[in-house]
C-alpha cells in the first residue's frame, strides 16, 4: 500500500487517529467533509448476520422442498433478496476477509492455508470502531492474521462445531441486544457455523451398508447437473475434483449424495431454527427500525451440483451465496432483485455509505443499495478468485471461469442454463462475448493493480 | 457408517459396570460427558479412514428427584465456545409419556474477558399452552405457543420414559431446545436396524426423537432405564459418566 496516496489509509495512520479521537484531541480527518445533516442523523445500526456454505437456493421460501427455514424466510419477507451475489472467493477464510476489508483476496491475501491477511489493511471493526460504532464480533472468525479481540470492542469466539455452539451464539448475541449500551450505534456481525459442519460429512466414506438411516422421510433427489456436467480442465479436475480432501467422494454412490444432501439440509434446518432468537431480540429492544440487516454466507455448498460438495470452486452453487438485506422505510419489504451484481467487497463500502463516514480509500467495491435504486445498473459485472487459482467473470447474462494454468474456458449463458450444463467457449457466435468477459478480466486485474 | 458409534467409539465409551448400572434412584446425580468433533485429521486409521478430532466438552449435571408422578431436575449445562456459556436452573416435569417439562427458571451466563452477561430463561407449560419468558431485567421476550405435547433433553435424560415402545409405533411431540426455542414436529422411533447390531448399543435400547431443526437424536438405555448414549447425528454425542445417589 502507498500511504503516501491521500486517499489511502495505512494501518500506522489508522492507528494513530484513533489514537487522537480517543484522546479527544482531533477531529478524524475521516469526518471531514461530511456535511452537517449527516452528522445529526441518528446513524443506523449495522448488523451482519452470516452463515457459513450454505448453497444460494436452500431456502423453503425459493421453493426447495428439503428445507424449513422459516427464519431466512422471515428477513427475505422483510426486505429485499438479491440473487446475483457472490463470493469474493468461495472457501471461508479469504471471503471473510473479504467482507471485513472491502478487498479481493489477491489482495489482502488471506486464502486459506494458514496464510495471513495484510498487516496494513484496516478491517470494518477498526473502522467503525473509529467512527462512533460499538463494534461487536461474536462466532466464527477464520481469518489468521488478525486478532478479533482487538478490532472488536466485543468478542465472542465460536468452537467450530456449528450443532454444538450455534444455538448458544444467538443467545449471546440476543443477550447483547437486549441488555446493551445504548450511546452508540452499533455494528455487530454475528457469524453462525452452519451448515458448515457437512465438510465433516464430506470427509466420510461411503455409509455402503452401514446407513444409519431409518427411512422415515425421502431422500432428497439428485439436482439434474450432478448427471449433466460441462466440459471441465484437467486442473480443476486435479486441484478440485480429485482433491485429497474429496478422496472419500470416489467411493460414494448415488444413496451417499443423497444422505449427504439430506444432511445437509438438516444442518440448514438447524442454523436457521436459531435465528429467530436474534430477530426476536432486535424486534423487542425497539432497534430494528433502525437498522440495516444483511443475511448472507461466505460462500455456497455444492451439495452435490455437478457431482461435487462443499466449496472452492465456481460454479454457481458455491461461488454465488444468498443474501437478503433489510432496512424498514428504507428499502422495500418483500422484495426481489435479479439486476444488482453484487460481491463480498461491497458490504463494506455499502456500510460506510449507509452511516454516512468515509470509505477506506481505493476500494474495489461499490455501494449496493446505490447501485440496486439506481435506474440502470453502472456494474457490469463481478469477478471472483479461486483459492485453487482461477478466476470468474459474471456479467448479467453470462459467466466466464478459467483456472490458472490450463487453456480451457468455460462460458455458460446463465439465463438459459443455469444449471451451468453446457460449454459455449467454443461456440463460434459468442467468440466475441467470451473475448469480452476475457477483457473484463483482464480490466479488473489491471484496476486491483493501480490500486495497490 | 456416519454414527458416533463408528466415529468416536473411544471417546464415549462407557465401562461395563456403568452401562448395566441400575435404575438411577428416586434421589440421584447423573453426570453426562460431552464429544464433538472439531474437524477431521490427515491421518487415518487401517481401512484408510480419515481420524477425527474430538473435543472433550464438560457436558452436563442433573440432580433429580421424583416426588409421585413430578420430578425436581437442577441441570448445569455447559458449552465452550470460547467464552463458557453455562445455562443453569431447576425444571419441574409431569412423569407422563414424555416427560413434560411444566416449569422452569434458568439462567444463562457468558463469561468472558469483560466479565459475566447473564440472561435469565423461565416458561411454563400448562394447558396446551407453554410461554416462554427471555431476558434481563426490563427487557424480556415473551412467547406464548399452542403446545399440545412437550418433552425436553434434561428430563428424558432424568427419567426416559421406558414404557413408551416405540416399534413399531411413532408418537408425537414438540421438543424444548435449550429451554429457547419449541421444535414442533418430533416423532419417537426406532433407530435403525444395522446401528441396533452395533457392539456399542449392545445390551441397550435405542428410541429416536426426530425432528425437522436437528438430527434424529438417539437415546440409549440400559435395561433399568438409564440413559447411557445420547448421539445427535455423527458428530456430537453425551455419554453417562456417573450415577450418584443423593440423600
Amino acid at each position: 500500500m502507498n500511504s503516501s496516496n491521500p486517499k489511502m489509509v495505512s494501518r500506522r495512520d489508522f492507528i494513530k487517529t484513533c489514537a487522537m479521537a480517543g484522546a479527544g484531541t482531533a477531529v478524524s480527518p475521516w469526518s471531514q467533509g461530511q456535511g452537517p445533516s449527516i452528522i445529526r442523523r441518528r446513524k443506523p445500526n449495522l448488523l451482519l448476520l452470516s452463515t457459513d456454505q450454505w448453497h444460494p437456493d436452500a431456502f423453503s421460501y425459493l421453493g426447495c422442498p428439503y428445507v424449513a427455514t422459516p427464519q431466512s424466510d422471515r428477513i427475505a419477507a422483510q426486505g429485499v433478496d438479491f440473487r446475483c451475489s457472490y463470493a469474493s472467493n468461495p472457501i471461508c477464510t479469504p471471503a471473510r476477509a473479504s467482507w471485513l476489508t472491502g478487498r479481493m483476496s489477491s489482495e489482502h491475501r488471506a486464502v486459506g492455508g494458514g496464510s495471513r491477511i495484510r498487516e496494513d489493511l484496516v478491517d470494518f471493526g477498526q473502522w467503525f470502531g473509529a467512527h462512533g460504532y460499538e463494534t461487536v464480533h461474536i462466532g466464527k472468525w477464520h481469518v489468521s492474521g488478525r486478532d478479533p479481540a482487538r478490532s472488536f470492542q466485543v468478542f465472542a469466539g465460536a468452537h467450530p462445531s456449528g450443532q454444538y455452539s450455534d444455538q448458544s451464539r444467538s443467545e449471546l448475541a440476543r443477550s447483547y441486544l437486549l441488555d446493551r449500551n445504548r450511546d452508540k450505534p452499533f455494528l455487530m456481525h454475528l457469524a453462525m457455523m452452519n451448515p458448515h459442519d457437512i465438510c465433516q460429512v464430506s470427509m466420510l466414506p461411503t455409509m455402503k451398508g452401514n446407513i444409519a438411516w431409518n427411512g422415515t422421510e425421502e431422500l432428497p433427489a439428485l439436482p439434474e447437473n450432478y448427471y449433466r456436467r460441462p466440459e471441465e480442465s484437467e486442473v480443476f479436475k486435479a486441484r478440485i475434483r480429485r482433491s485429497e480432501r474429496r478422496s472419500p467422494h470416489s467411493t460414494w454412490d448415488e444413496l451417499d449424495w443423497q444422505l449427504y444432501r439430506w444432511m445437509y439440509f438438516r444442518y440448514c434446518n438447524m442454523v436457521d431454527a436459531t435465528l429467530g432468537l436474534v430477530l426476536d431480540a432486535l424486534e423487542a429492544s425497539g432497534e430494528a427500525e433502525n437498522t440495516l440487516l444483511v443475511y448472507t454466507s461466505d460462500h455456497g455448498e455444492g451439495n452435490g451440483h455437478h457431482g461435487l460438495a462443499t466449496k472452492a470452486f465456481l460454479y454457481e452453487e458455491s461461488a454465488r451465496v444468498p443474501f437478503s438485506v433489510v432496512w424498514p422505510d428504507r428499502l422495500p419489504a418483500n422484495a426481489r432483485d435479479d439486476r444488482t451484481l453484487i460481491s463480498g467487497i461491497d458490504l463494506m463500502p455499502t456500510f460506510c455509505a449507509a452511516a454516512g463516514i468515509p470509505t477506506p480509500g481505493n476500494l474495489p467495491g461499490i455501494d449496493f443499495l446505490k447501485e440496486h435504486r439506481a435506474d440502470a445498473p453502472s456494474r457490469e459485472y463481478v469477478v471472483a478468485e479461486a483459492a485453487a487459482g482461477g478466476n470468474m467473470v459474471r456479467s448479467q447474462r453470462y459467466k466466464y471461469i478459467q483456472y490458472d494454468g490450463d487453456p480451457l474456458v468455460q462460458f455458460f449463458d446463465l439465463t438459459e442454463d443455469p444449471g451451468e450444463t453446457t460449454n459455449l467457449a467454443n461456440r463460434p457466435e459468442l467468440s466475441g462475448l467470451v473475448q469480452t468477459h476475457a477483457e473484463m478480466l483482464v480490466e479488473f486485474k489491471e484496476r486491483l493493480d493501480s490500486q495497490s | 457408517m456416519w454414527h458416533p458409534f463408528q466415529i468416536m467409539p473411544g471417546e464415549i465409551a462407557v465401562s461395563e459396570p456403568l452401562k448395566t448400572a441400575a435404575k438411577p434412584s428416586a434421589h440421584c446425580r447423573l453426570t453426562y460427558g460431552e464429544r464433538v468433533i472439531r474437524w477431521f485429521l490427515r491421518e487415518t486409521d487401517q481401512e484408510g479412514h480419515l481420524l477425527p478430532n474430538v473435543d472433550e466438552r464438560t457436558g452436563l449435571v442433573i440432580e433429580k428427584r421424583t416426588v409421585d408422578h413430578f420430578l425436581e431436575l437442577q441441570v448445569r449445562h455447559q458449552k465452550d465456545l470460547g467464552v463458557p456459556h453455562i445455562l443453569e436452573g431447576t425444571m419441574q416435569a409431569r412423569r407422563n409419556d414424555w416427560r413434560s417439562p411444566l416449569s422452569w427458571d434458568f439462567e444463562q451466563k457468558f463469561i468472558g474477558a469483560r466479565g459475566i452477561r447473564n440472561f435469565r430463561e423461565t416458561g411454563h407449560w400448562n394447558s396446551g399452552q407453554a410461554r416462554l419468558v427471555s431476558g434481563r431485567g426490563q427487557q424480556e421476550i415473551v412467547r406464548t405457543e399452542a403446545v399440545d405435547s412437550l418433552t425436553c433433553l434434561y428430563t428424558l435424560l432424568a427419567d426416559f420414559p421406558t414404557h413408551v415402545e416405540p416399534y413399531p409405533r411413532s408418537y408425537e411431540t414438540s421438543v424444548l431446545e435449550d429451554l429457547s426455542i419449541i421444535n414442533r414436529g418430533a416423532l419417537l422411533h426406532a433407530p435403525p436396524p444395522r446401528v441396533r447390531e452395533h457392539p456399542m448399543a449392545r445390551g441397550l435400547r435405542g428410541y429416536v426423537v426426530d425432528y425437522p431443526a436437528n438430527f434424529p437424536i438417539e437415546f440409549w438405555v440400559n435395561e433399568h432405564g438409564a440413559v447411557i448414549y445420547v448421539c445427535f447425528g455423527p458428530n456430537r454425542a453425551l455419554f453417562l459418566q456417573s450415577i450418584e445417589e443423593l440423600s
